[in-house]
């Protein structure tokens, strides 16, 4: 299945696009996802300790199943401050 | 109102917002663009947010406090991306409560929670060159 990947902030310009497509088996895990992206854009492998992902507008966690039809956000840590 | 914008915002419109005769207390936080980071000046900061997921966990957040503190009458909460110079405000909060002490305690609560969840990213803006923040004893990365 293909599983559109939302990118932000400095991810999205690590990839130089906010937006990848990835070609993944069904029932893959977020993780899956995330391998698959990487394989395409190896730059953004360093981020991933540091990595949220989304579905929609919730939190999810690396090993959720991504479902057809849904779009995987990946992005680094809110801006904090303090 | 809880919202992600790239128009100016506006503190006297979400008091105005907030301000209702069951309120005997507004608080109001600003978040503005500072001239510097660690004495490094800043020219302008760059905020990017995930705008759906951002304005949904604004509103999260606005529920919490409902829950969370006692008198809560009202919020907003509205933050701005884009390019922003200094002084200008990145977000704005408003509360409206019963009684002070809970208007206050709950803007604080809400401006704390929203940095650790609402995905909005910001790149600082130097004279030489520019950061992404976030990430605490990571190097950045070679532009």
């Amino acid at each position: 299945m293909k599983i559109p990947v939302a990118l932000f902030a400095r991810y999205r310009e690590a990839a130089g696009r906010g937006r990848v497509e990835v070609d993944v088996p069904d029932g893959a895990t977020v993780e899956a996802v995330w391998a698959a992206l990487t394989a395409l854009h190896p730059v953004l492998g360093r981020y991933r300790p540091h990595t949220l992902f989304a579905i929609g507008n919730e939190y999810v966690p690396p090993d959720r199943t991504v479902v057809a039809g849904e779009e995987l956000a990946c992005f680094p840590p809110v801006s904090g401050g303090r | 109102m809880y919202r992600v914008t790239e128009a100016p915002l506006s503190a006297d419109a979400l008091v105005d917002l907030v301000t209702v005769p069951e309120a005997g207390g507004v608080a109001v936080f600003l978040g503005v663009v500072r001239d510097n980071t660690a004495g490094r000046r800043v020219v302008a900061l760059e905020y990017e947010a995930h705008v759906p997921m951002a304005e949904a966990k604004l509103k999260e957040i606005g529920e919490t406090l409902h829950r969370r503190f006692t008198g809560i009458r009202q919020a907003a909460i509205v933050h701005r991306v884009g390019r922003l110079g200094i002084g200008e405000a990145s977000v704005v909060i408003a509360v409206s409560a019963a009684h002070r002490r809970e208007a206050f305690e709950a803007c604080q609560f809400a401006i704390d929670t929203l940095k650790q969840t609402v995905p909005i990213w910001k790149r600082e803006i130097f004279e030489d060159g520019s950061v992404w923040v976030g990430l605490q004893g990571e190097s950045p990365p070679p532009d």
